[in-house]
């Protein structure tokens, strides 16, 4: 986990007094003083899988680009095809340093033909700007907006039902990473359909000073307050990468296992040529899903073994709570077999692990509608 | 914070109690049991085992914690608790009676010097 510059003054988003006032266990994360679980982290889990959770994402990296060839010039700087995406609609990416490695992951909200919004880990906010002020042409103008307005993610399979009762337009008609202005609480938003929790899901992007109202109405209409703690499982969960974890600098695309979200074909952009050598020498590992069979809990760090001798690492590892099982994510070789046999070295002990399909908990976000 | 009055603490949130028959119990504090949340999983040495002061005897780990339990007593662990592996909430919810973790034999008069009463660790972590 990333601890950037904990030691400066701290951050706070709109929602910390709220925060504090309904018991949250305030934190430093990023720069930021969050809440890491307010109820605890298994019971908040669970709320949300079984019906709606709320987590303050106001601390992400928001950046806005515009210009009027800003597709193009984001397309030359993220590994995913952007030039496809259309006006009201989300897309993922990542962007590569030279060498083909994962600077970072990002959303990407094509507001306008001349208008991204562009979200990204709160870890990396000034490496990812940095990078995007390196690489854009002139004529895009790129501002962060240094968290002056407020993301709230509403999640689980509730959460339509949940937010529609604040929300003006009919939230069914969105599809997954579909964006939409909309008026909540009589004010102007954002509303995307997604997250990062593997549930049905949506996120609100608004006005601060609205932030503290609708969390208070969330939380009446039944929403379970959900802090960093429950999102880093249930993005674990859902088999969803993290910076730090599962993505890093030093490891390509197809290494993180994110190799989905590179579009080779598409053209240029940056760390493609490096990760088209890499993919020449072949890839012997990547990240892949571990379940261990005993009690003992993975975490990161802890060694993979295979017949005695270390063939991996774990990036992440948790209890899941919805799964009742003992879950990690490794950078294990790729060719091992799924169901296959590993262990996992727990404090100088083994603990037998096999290797279980991705996601760990099936996702259950709502499907693009089939257009016609 | 719950903090009985008969124990002695440590800074590490470890609770010691001497017993009549000149053996030591070991568990963790009721402000420990709270920070780390809900208990999922304990780790314990096995019996007839020995450790040093300052040793690591086990763990307790939430969804998202892991601590590391250390002893303020060197000697051999002459019982454990087996509660507490098998059903780890137990911890939560008892971390002083049925909750606690390992019975010591020191193997010399434990120096408890260092250790707070039940008044400076209440200030401690008050």
């Amino acid at each position: 986990m990333s601890t950037s510059d904990i030691s400066s003054s701290l951050q706070r988003t709109s929602l910390y007094d709220t925060h504090v006032a309904i018991g949250g266990k305030i934190v430093p994360f990023a720069g930021f003083e969050m809440p890491v679980q307010y109820a605890g982290v298994k019971q908040e889990v669970l709320a949300l899988r079984e019906g709606c959770g709320i987590f303050d994402v106001g601390h992400m990296a928001q950046f806005d680009v515009r210009g009027e060839n800003v597709t193009q010039a984001l397309n030359a700087i993220v590994s995913a095809d952007w030039s496809k995406v259309a006006v009201g609609r989300a897309a993922y990416g990542l962007l590569l340093n030279e060498n083909g490695g994962v600077i970072d992951d990002i959303m990407g909200y094509k507001l306008a033909d001349d208008y991204w919004f562009v979200v990204s880990n709160a870890s990396r906010a000034d490496v990812d700007e940095a990078h995007f002020k390196d690489h854009l042409p002139e004529d895009i103008d790129f501002n962060n907006r240094y968290a002056d307005q407020a993301m709230i993610a509403v999640q689980g399979p509730n959460s339509e039902a949940v937010l529609q009762q604040f929300c003006d337009i009919d939230l069914s008609e969105l599809s997954l990473r579909d964006v939409r202005p909309a008026t909540v609480l009589g004010n102007p938003c954002l509303i995307v359909r997604g997250g990062y929790t593997g549930c049905d899901g949506f996120e609100w992007v608004g006005d601060a000073a609205t932030a503290p109202e609708l969390w208070q109405k969330l939380q009446e209409a039944g929403a379970a307050p959900c802090g960093l703690g429950a999102r880093d499982v249930l993005r674990l969960e859902a088999g969803l990468p993290l910076y730090g974890h599962e993505l890093r600098e030093d490891w390509t695309p197809d290494e993180s296992g994110v190799a989905f979200a590179v579009k080779t074909e598409k053209g240029d952009f940056i760390g493609r040529e490096a990760l088209l050598e890499k993919r020449q020498a072949s890839t012997t590992k990547t990240v892949r899903g571990l379940q261990v069979l005993g009690r003992g809990i993975a975490r990161e760090g802890y060694a993979v073994t295979l017949n005695g001798a270390e063939v991996g690492l774990v990036t992440s590892g948790s209890p899941s709570p919805t799964l009742e099982a003992n879950i990690a994510l490794a950078l294990i070789p790729a060719e091992l077999p799924l169901e296959s046999e590993v262990d996992i070295v727990i404090r100088n002990a083994t603990h037998p692990a096999k290797i279980v399909a991705l996601p760990f908990v099936a996702r259950t976000t709502k499907t693009n509608k089939p257009k016609s | 914070m719950n903090t009985p009055e008969n124990l002695l603490y440590t800074q590490s949130d470890e609770w010691l109690k001497k017993e009549d028959d000149g053996t030591v119990t070991l568990g963790i504090t009721d402000y420990a049991q709270h920070e780390l949340g809900e208990i999922v999983y304990v780790e314990l040495p096995e019996v007839g085992s020995t450790v040093a002061v300052g040793d690591s005897f086990g763990v307790v780990e939430s969804v998202k914690a892991v601590g590391d339990l250390h002893t303020p007593v060197g000697g051999e662990v002459i019982a454990v608790n087996d509660a507490a592996p098998d059903s780890p909430a137990i911890v939560n919810e008892s971390p002083y009676e049925n909750g606690w973790l390992v019975k010591i034999k020191p193997d010399a008069e434990p120096d408890t010097s260092a250790l707070l009463d039940a008044a400076a660790y209440t200030s401690y972590r008050g």
